[in-house]
């Protein structure tokens, strides 16, 4: 790690012994309250939510003094974890939103990382390879949509697709002369490839709005590309294609894999669109695990069954980041 | 512009070089498609914004002609009339609690993560790695996780429908320290240690020493946090149930919802939420750029 | 790190967990209101959902509460409806809720452990069930217990919006209502517009959550069934009837009369829909005109409602009480409280003006009849058709969650047989057993 670089040589710190004790007083003084701070803000919420997994509870009812747990709200130990492997047909509504949410979240990430690095990837070298004034540009329009709230992008989007009055419907009908009324987020019938149509929309106004912002770490790992490695493979007489699958993709691999990484935990909790564009619909084919949590936790309250299904999803966030890791940390410095 | 953004990389302009290289003309041709390759990628890019704006000059009747119209074909201000004086839309209010929000919170965080992350750039303390691997490591959990237990700390504290409720939560910032840390490992050491020769205590050094190097960083930090919170939804959701406290994001969901049959409403109170951010982004896409490219994380 | 260093963090940590630990069951509920003399001054706390025209109307009469009672000042705080019902969920229990809570019937007995009951002196049962309509009242009455008053009947099924431009233009007289079904969906067919077998205006729009499962529920009443057991503790919902009304729903389906992928609560909502004028017909009650007449004036003007045929003799249909006013259990002054609630729900007058105000149907009986009733169609014409039906209304019953019921249980089944996604086998069978489950 970087520590050793900055560390003091010990010679020094023999001269300035005498400063030790201010600068201890330092740290404590500027530590102790951030890391109470942290455990009331960090710890305590992450501990709780593990211990309402294993409890009945709703705000509704009226628990025992210590965190609202016991008495209406009883533990239940590992019965809401043992009732999401119920797949059977008559298994309860919650456990087969659960289903469906997992099966959402899931499609939804693995769709949307390889999309976004095969569309990032080659949109950063081209924008890269371009000169200054419109290299702006590009990057501008590209990450624009970053900056703007999911929800204004949900709604814009929601917009564009609407069956009646929507840009998309508007522009096929024009091309075919024939009046299209395609409902795109809410015809539970319409399907591509197993995938409903209505996660598709999503899908397309989250690569949207998330393209920008992996095209400018591209673009920075590209500019830290020595030129003469490009320069001399071109002067061999490698063709630009060549260039890019024998050289700047290698030199790239660990940008991609931290912007992969990246991309998919955030992908794993995306609500807003969700939320706002579908709200789980068509028949609930886009209720993700992130809307799946908070309808239950705060909407019909079941909050233990919420803190159960939200550790289910850290599991899986934790499951990936960790297979992940061995790359992750060669590239923590970055 | 340019060369602010690129400056630490910037390469000698390209003009420079190419005459150099083999097969100039095919280089010529393959650099139009190239444009025309991007340009068409960014109309695709640019479209749903430009049909928004638009959208929000037209009329109600306009936008409900099937098949729709791009251009406006008889543009008006009415919709944000009619919107600014919307009784039930008193958007001062709301442009007052996110502004509080975002400002608040990106004060905050600033001094926290400055403090913080000088502290484990530049001291040797015991637990200092585990320390700042557990803050790193909570970066990585969900937000769906702490969400609802946050929820259950802000009724006790009594927060719930206060704009402290978001505030609060949010002073220390796991990525604020690692990004602040990142940039501390550059300020030499030395300064640090002739401030302390000279007799300077530990929080002025913090302030006159380390503080003024940090500028870019804390830029950097500032607008990324202001982005964050100022388009916040999920969590402001919870907290802030009165409608009276809401934030822009919310209350154009609910405005949304509330007048599905007038889309060009909802479109130009969409156009009024986005353009404070333009305009920052304006102000500050240097940074932002920037601070994005030196940390790779979001 | 020094020892003293790490001792001194340690105990940081320890006092401030414990002081988040100590403050729980602080705010324990069940601190019993209380009540002030006559002239001490009260600041009441109200709470509503967003509403224009409700809280406009609540706070005129409020201005008039303060002027006759200068003690008291009301305070308004305004929630936008699903905030509203997370908001009271939550706060009752924490005993951090306001004086006075607006309170959709339904919910209220789910409420009851935190709300005053109406004392004596305020209105016995038995006068309340007598003074207002059936269905309304029922919503506020929990084991034989009064725990509000209702404002408005609200009122989901029974007629149907028609946009009589429309009618005109292709010809359909719908003045003389429809004595049966198939004459019903002969006209809705024939006020159906289809381009390129698309479906551009819709005939008759019922495909909407709440249209759906109201039409649901007051046709199996109509066909003379029961979906809630007497005792109110379970469903039984795959009934003859149940089967006779999703049939009907349906052949309007089969017909081309509307398209529910194109039609339904998320795409073309029936309010949005009829005003836009993409449909001819549409079921949704009368509170949806003040909401669109100032924008959509011209389609107003040409609406009426038009009383729809029954499936039996009498048109019996599902009603889901309405909004009114209830009293915290844990209000310093309930006494005020009740006050407030009298002078806004019980003054035959008052209780006018806001339904006046708000171009909502009346839920006292006085108000529904006589001048007050003339009074209220001369204001709002669309209203003629409802009066007739009000005592017909039956109280959907005390559910234990029927935002669950309606909108994650029954619509999306319901739907789904539409659509053809879902057979009507497993439907009925899973919206049962998935109601029975709201139990739990």
């Amino acid at each position: 790690m970087a520590s050793a670089t900055i560390e003091q040589p010990r010679r020094k710190r023999r001269w300035f012994g005498g400063r030790e004790g201010a600068q201890r007083r330092f740290v404590s003084i500027v530590l102790s309250p951030a890391l109470a701070y942290m455990a009331v803000f960090l710890v305590l919420p992450i501990g709780w939510a593990f211990v309402l997994a294993f409890f009945d509870f709703s705000p509704r009812r009226t628990g025992s003094p210590f965190l609202g747990l016991g008495l209406d709200n009883p533990f239940v130990g590992l019965e809401h974890f043992a009732r999401m492997f119920d797949f059977s047909k008559t298994a309860p509504l919650e456990v087969r939103q659960f289903h469906t949410a997992l099966k959402v979240t899931l499609l939804f990430a693995f769709i949307v990382v390889p999309l976004n690095l095969v569309i990032t990837l080659p949109l950063a070298s081209m924008v890269e390879s371009v000169r200054g004034r419109w290299k702006v540009l590009y990057r501008t329009v590209f990450f624009l949509p970053v900056l703007t709230s999911a929800v204004g992008v949900a709604i814009i989007w929601g917009f564009v697709l609407h069956p009646q009055r929507g840009l998309l419907n508007g522009l096929i009908s024009r091309a075919t002369g024939k009046v299209t009324a395609i409902a795109w987020t809410t015809d539970p019938d319409l399907v591509f490839l197993g995938v409903p149509i209505a996660l598709v929309a999503i899908i397309v106004a989250y690569l949207w709005q998330d393209i920008g912002y992996n095209l400018v770490i591209f673009i920075a790992a590209l500019q830290a590309i020595p030129d003469s490695v490009k320069d001399a493979a071109r002067v061999d007489g490698a063709s630009a294609w060549q260039t890019f699958r024998y050289i700047t993709l290698p030199l790239l691999k660990p940008t991609i894999l931290l912007a992969s990484v990246l991309t998919m935990i955030s992908a794993f909790q995306v609500f807003d669109l969700f939320q706002v564009m579908t709200n789980g619909g068509p028949d609930d084919q886009t209720r993700a695990l992130s809307l799946d949590i908070y309808e239950s936790a705060f909407r019909y309250q079941r909050m233990g069954w919420a803190a159960a299904v939200s550790v289910v999803l850290f599991l899986l966030v934790f499951t990936i980041s960790i297979v992940q890791s061995r790359f992750l940390r060669a590239n923590w410095e970055y | 512009m340019a060369t602010t953004i690129d400056r630490p990389l910037e390469r000698p302009a390209e003009a420079t070089r190419e005459p150099r290289l083999p097969g100039e003309r095919r280089h010529v041709l393959s650099r139009a498609a190239l444009y025309a390759l991007l340009s068409i990628f960014g109309v695709i890019a640019a479209v749903p914004f430009v049909w928004m704006i638009l959208a929000s000059f037209k009329s109600g009747a306009e936008l409900r002609q099937i098949p729709p119209t791009f251009l406006p074909q008889d543009a008006t201000l009415g919709n944000y009339q009619t919107i600014l004086n919307d009784p039930e839309l008193p958007l001062t209010l709301f442009y007052r609690n996110s502004a509080f929000i975002a400002v608040s919170t990106v004060i905050a965080t600033l001094f926290t993560s400055s403090l913080l992350g000088y502290i484990f750039a530049k001291y040797r303390f015991r637990g200092r790695q585990p320390l700042f691997w557990f803050v790193l490591a909570t970066m990585m959990i969900p937000a769906q996780v702490t969400m609802i237990p946050g929820y259950l700390i802000l009724v006790q504290l009594g927060l719930l429908n206060n704009l402290w409720g978001l505030v609060l939560p949010a002073f220390v910032d796991a990525f604020g320290i690692f990004l602040m840390r990142q940039f501390m490992l550059s300020v030499p050491d030395d300064e640090i240690w002739s401030a302390r020769v000279d007799g300077a205590s530990e929080w002025r050094i913090f302030r006159s020493v380390v503080l003024p190097q940090l500028k870019p960083a804390l830029a950097t930090l500032g607008m990324l946090t202001f982005m964050f919170h100022w388009n916040a939804y999920l969590w402001p959701l919870i907290v802030l149930t009165e409608q009276d406290k809401r934030t822009l994001p919310i209350i154009l969901t609910w405005y949304s919802t509330q007048h599905t049959a007038q889309l060009n409403l909802v479109m130009a109170a969409s156009v009024l939420m986005v353009i404070p951010v333009l305009i920052i982004f304006a102000l500050s896409q240097r940074w932002i750029v920037r601070g994005l490219t030196l940390t790779g994380t979001k | 790190m020094t020892r003293r260093f790490r001792r001194w963090q340690a105990l940081g940590v320890a006092l401030l967990m414990l002081g988040s630990a100590c403050t729980f069951g602080a705010d324990e509920p069940g601190d019993s209101g209380g009540s002030v003399a006559a002239d001490e001054p009260v600041t009441l706390r109200v709470w509503t959902h967003q509403n224009k025209s409700f809280n406009q109307g609540l706070k005129d009469l409020g201005a008039g509460f303060e002027a006759a009672n200068p003690n008291v000042t009301l305070k308004f705080e305004t929630f936008d409806y699903d905030s509203y019902i997370q908001t009271l969920q939550t706060a009752l229990p924490a005993g951090t809720e306001a004086d006075v809570l607006q309170m959709f019937g339904t919910w209220t007995c789910s409420y009851a452990d935190n709300l005053a009951p109406v004392p004596a002196d305020v209105s016995g049962l038995a006068d309340a069930q007598s003074a207002f309509f059936e269905a309304p009242i029922g919503g506020y009455t929990c084991d034989d217990t009064l725990y509000g008053f209702p404002q408005e009947f609200n009122i989901e099924y029974g007629a149907t919006l028609v946009n009589t431009d429309i009618a005109d233009a292709a010809g359909v007289d719908t003045s003389a209502g429809w004595a049966t079904w198939d004459e019903f969906m002969a006209d809705a067919k024939a006020l159906t517009e289809t381009q390129d077998d698309v479906i551009t205006r819709t005939g008759y729009h019922f495909t909407s959550a709440d249209a759906l499962v109201y039409s649901f529920f007051s046709l199996i009443l109509q066909g003379g069934g029961q979906f809630l057991a007497d005792d109110g503790a379970s469903f039984t919902i795959d009934t003859p009837e149940a089967r006779e009304a999703v049939a009907l729903m349906q052949s309007m389906v089969d017909e081309g009369i509307i398209d529910p992928e194109l039609f339904n609560d998320t795409a073309n909502w029936v309010g949005d829909c009829y005003f836009e004028e993409a449909c001819s017909m549409g079921l949704i009650g009368p509170w949806v005109v003040p909401e669109y007449s100032a924008d959509f004036p011209e389609v107003a003007d040409a609406t009426k409602y038009v009383a729809l045929p029954t499936l039996g003799e009498t048109p019996d249909f599902v009603a889901d009480s309405g909004w009114g006013l209830t009293v915290s259990a844990n209000s310093p002054a309930t006494n005020v409280a009740w006050d407030f609630v009298e002078f806004v729900t019980l003054d035959p007058e008052n209780a006018a003006a806001w339904n006046t105000a708000t171009g909502t149907l009346p839920a006292l009986r006085s108000n529904g009849e006589g001048a007050t009733q003339e009074q209220l169609i001369a204001d709002y014409p669309h209203f003629e058709a409802w009066f007739p039906l009000l005592q017909y209304g039956q109280y959907v019953g005390n559910l234990p969650d029927r935002d669950l019921l309606w909108y994650e249980i029954a619509y999306p089944h319901l739907l789904g047989v539409l659509q053809g996604t879902e057979s009507v086998d497993d439907a009925l069978a899973a919206m049962e057993s998935e109601a029975n489950d709201t139990f739990r």
